[in-house]
């Protein structure tokens, strides 16, 4: 008798267990769909800035650079 | 008698368990009505109150270049929408969101008014915005999550990548293209919820599925992209021009390196622009060759065997009549070598060649460059131009032809056809998506180089780079087109526009052209420049040469490709290990860099004695010129310099003492 009812409630304990859990991972899959996204979007942020049309702007305007004339490339390998 | 006692004990039992009977009967019956006759009708309600299906925005594929830089990328991003039922305070509601959206007021306050259960407020807009909204927390207006199509880059390349419509709708270039490919289904997740509306994993946990969306990479190569877009805005805008298109390709294998159309537009926000911006002319727009088909007929005429480039013809002083016209070139020449027509592209010459030809044969080698054809390209809305059949040729078609007049031509035929000259004959497939890979990131097809004949010998392209690397020497008409330190073979084009008001040929309107390849024998850039309507100067060696020149100069290093005289230093700290490798030689020391181009690094000879010097320069095709005795002390070109067979080294030695 001690024996079913222990058994018994091992199985109750277990199920709820189980459903913590599920709670527990549908949390989660939320949470990476959430980051997912924000990856993504700080992804295109980077993509953003990272545009040539952007930087040669930058580089021209603000801090005067030039493209160097072929006399003054020198290759490194 | 005796009254029997009437037992109510006992009637109140059978009362009691009749009760109990009934109850039990009635518990029977509810219970058989629920569990039996409405079983499906309420498995039902409880499968919509327990389980959710959350609708899942549909993703659509990135557009990637060669790189792996993002061209197009998707971004989950808020809806707002109404539901006008629900409204309170519609005055309210309709101000605080048109400040916040800026739309207008007095439109969103008669759609907040209308009786219907869903209006769109404003779709995809910005998180700021959003975060506003909600935290003014309105009755009766809510958001959704759908996808915005971000192009990081702007007005890069979109002519070519096209743009998305509202609905994530591919409506130009590869997004309408690959449009099935990139977008992905409508997906649901389904998840189980409790009383309180908690989701719970129940069951099989519901991981991503794969295989819904692709991303798409394409051959374009964003460096180069940017350089030719660059360079063509600045010619069009230079010469007041209409319109211009470059195209970039990889000789060897059809790969599309740049393409890029004038007028151009900014994808996000394309509705602002003409539809006529949207459009890829380098695919779709046809027009004469003009003198860049001389190319083709050089190629022809060599194949066949009918001219060498030493063959002379008499040019006419600048007028030719044939049949009912005249044939002018833009100077008078007498005599000039087939070379020599092509150098200073003389019409007249060219139509002489093609009448060596004759129509079936010249119209064979033209068909076999692809013209007349779509390209195969798989970008929307190719044209294919107009090649008539020779049985429809009128009689001075064939001289017409043969310098570029009555024949219509695509940009991309154009580039097509000179990557078959550059690469030994080969007319190879132009590609212009490398892979298509799912979201994962695994390829799931990926487009090799496709030749589609072989068109000329590798002796007969051999020799029409020749002639072309003839054009772009010095008082040849593509002498603009080379930067400083390559070598370019290449073709000038002026071709009068046709009228199509008086028919005819107009006489202010031009189409100036140049198209070439660079390095000249180890070509890694076929490129093609076209400026549309320039004003106040329409030859291609004047227009369109410098622009080439330009988008080379900046591009050929992109692809390692350095200018003779650029000094190549070894990097110590990077070669230090790997020297104890066996078989590798520092590069100082003269060895060829590359694959055979014949590019040699002028290696440091100082302090060696003239013996020594002298057979570490052998045998590499140099001329050594040599002053004084004992080792050397000074010696040009510095040495790390890329020298190549046949240029000069100069050697003074002195003695020690």
């Amino acid at each position: 008798m001690l024996f079913f009812i222990a058994g018994s409630l091992f199985y109750v304990w277990s199920r709820i267990q189980v459903i913590q859990l599920g709670y527990e991972i549908s949390n989660a899959l939320k949470e990476k769909r959430v980051l997912t996204e924000a990856n993504k979007k700080l992804r295109l942020e980077i993509a953003t800035l990272k545009s040539y049309s952007r930087i040669e702007k930058l580089a021209a305007e603000e801090l005067r650079m030039a493209k160097p004339r072929p006399e003054q490339v020198i290759v490194i390998r | 008698m005796k009254k029997e006692p009437i037992n109510w004990f006992k009637i109140r039992i059978i009362f009691l368990s009749c009760l109990l009977f009934f109850c039990f009967v009635l518990i029977l019956g509810r219970m058989f009505q629920l569990q039996v006759l409405k079983k499906e009708q309420l498995y039902k309600l409880a499968a919509q109150q327990q389980h959710v299906q959350i609708p899942l925005v549909t993703k659509r594929g990135t557009v990637y270049d060669s790189k792996g830089n993002e061209l197009a990328v998707s971004i989950e991003v808020d809806s707002v929408y109404a539901d006008p039922r629900k409204v309170v305070d519609v005055n309210r509601t309709a101000n605080e969101l048109a400040s916040i959206l800026q739309i207008d007021r007095k439109e969103l306050k008669q759609r907040l008014n209308s009786h219907r259960a869903f209006e769109w407020v404003q779709r995809k807009i910005s998180s700021k915005e959003a975060g506003q909204i909600k935290t003014l927390q309105l009755p009766g207006i809510s958001f959704l999550k759908e996808n915005r199509r971000f192009y990081p880059d702007s007005q890069l390349a979109a002519n070519l990548i096209g743009f998305v419509g509202l609905d994530s709708k591919g409506l130009e270039g590869i997004e309408f293209q690959y449009d099935a490919l990139l977008n992905g289904e409508n997906r649901v997740w389904a998840t189980a919820r409790d009383a309180l509306g908690r989701e719970i994993a129940m069951g099989k946990v519901p991981f991503d599925k794969e295989d819904h969306y692709r991303n798409i990479v394409l051959t374009i190569d964003k460096p180069i992209q940017h350089i030719t877009e660059t360079e063509l805005d600045r010619g069009v805008e230079k010469w007041g021009a209409k319109g211009g298109m470059a195209i970039a390709m990889d000789p060897m294998t059809g790969k599309i390196l740049a393409m890029v159309s004038y007028p151009t537009f900014n994808p996000n926000q394309f509705i602002q622009y003409r539809s006529k911006s949207w459009r890829n002319g380098t695919v779709s727009d046809v027009f004469e060759p003009g003198s860049l088909f001389k190319v083709f007929l050089a190629a022809a005429a060599l194949e066949e065997r009918v001219v060498r480039p030493s063959d002379s013809f008499f040019c006419e002083n600048g007028s030719y009549t044939v049949y009912d016209r005249t044939i002018h070139d833009t100077s008078k020449y007498g005599w000039l070598t087939f070379q020599q027509i092509i150098k200073f592209s003389s019409n007249i010459g060219a139509s002489k060649v093609g009448e060596k030809m004759g129509r079936e044969r010249l119209y064979r080698y033209i068909s076999a460059f692809g013209f007349g054809e779509k390209t195969g390209i798989n970008l929307p809305g190719e044209g294919k131009g107009i090649l008539r059949h020779p049985r429809y040729w009128p009689p001075i078609a064939l001289d017409t032809i043969s310098f570029g007049q009555g024949i219509s031509v695509t940009g991309i035929q154009l580039v097509t056809a000179l990557s078959a000259i550059a690469n030994g004959g080969f007319l190879m497939k132009p590609h212009v998506v490398e892979k298509i890979m799912n979201e994962k990131g695994g390829v799931v097809q990926s487009f090799q180089p496709e030749t589609i004949r072989k068109v000329v010998s590798g002796e007969t392209a051999k020799k029409v780079t020749m002639l072309l690397k003839a054009t772009t020497e010095k008082g040849g008409t593509g002498e603009g087109a080379v930067p400083a330190g390559y070598e370019v073979a290449g073709k000038t084009g002026t071709a009068q526009k046709v009228d199509s008001l008086w028919g005819g040929y107009s006489e202010n309107r031009y189409i100036s052209g140049f198209m070439g390849f660079a390095p000249a024998d180890e070509p890694k850039i076929a490129l093609l420049v076209i400026i549309d309507e320039p004003q106040g100067g329409h030859y291609g060696g004047v227009v369109a040469a410098p622009i080439f020149k330009a988008i080379m100069e900046k591009a050929l290093p992109c692809l390692h490709v350095v200018p003779k005289g650029t000094m190549i230093v070894k990097n110590e700290l990077d070669s230090a290990p790997r020297e104890e490798a066996p078989g590798t030689q520092p590069l100082i020391d003269g060895i060829k860099v590359g694959k055979g181009a014949g590019t040699i690094v002028m290696p440091d000879l100082s302090g060696l004695s003239m013996r020594n010097a002298l057979s570490r320069m052998e045998g590499r095709g140099l001329i050594i010129k040599v002053s004084g005795n004992g080792k050397v002390v000074e010696q040009a070109p510095r040495p790390g310099t890329v020298i190549e067979r046949g240029d000069i080294c100069y050697l003074k030695f002195r003695s020690p003492s």
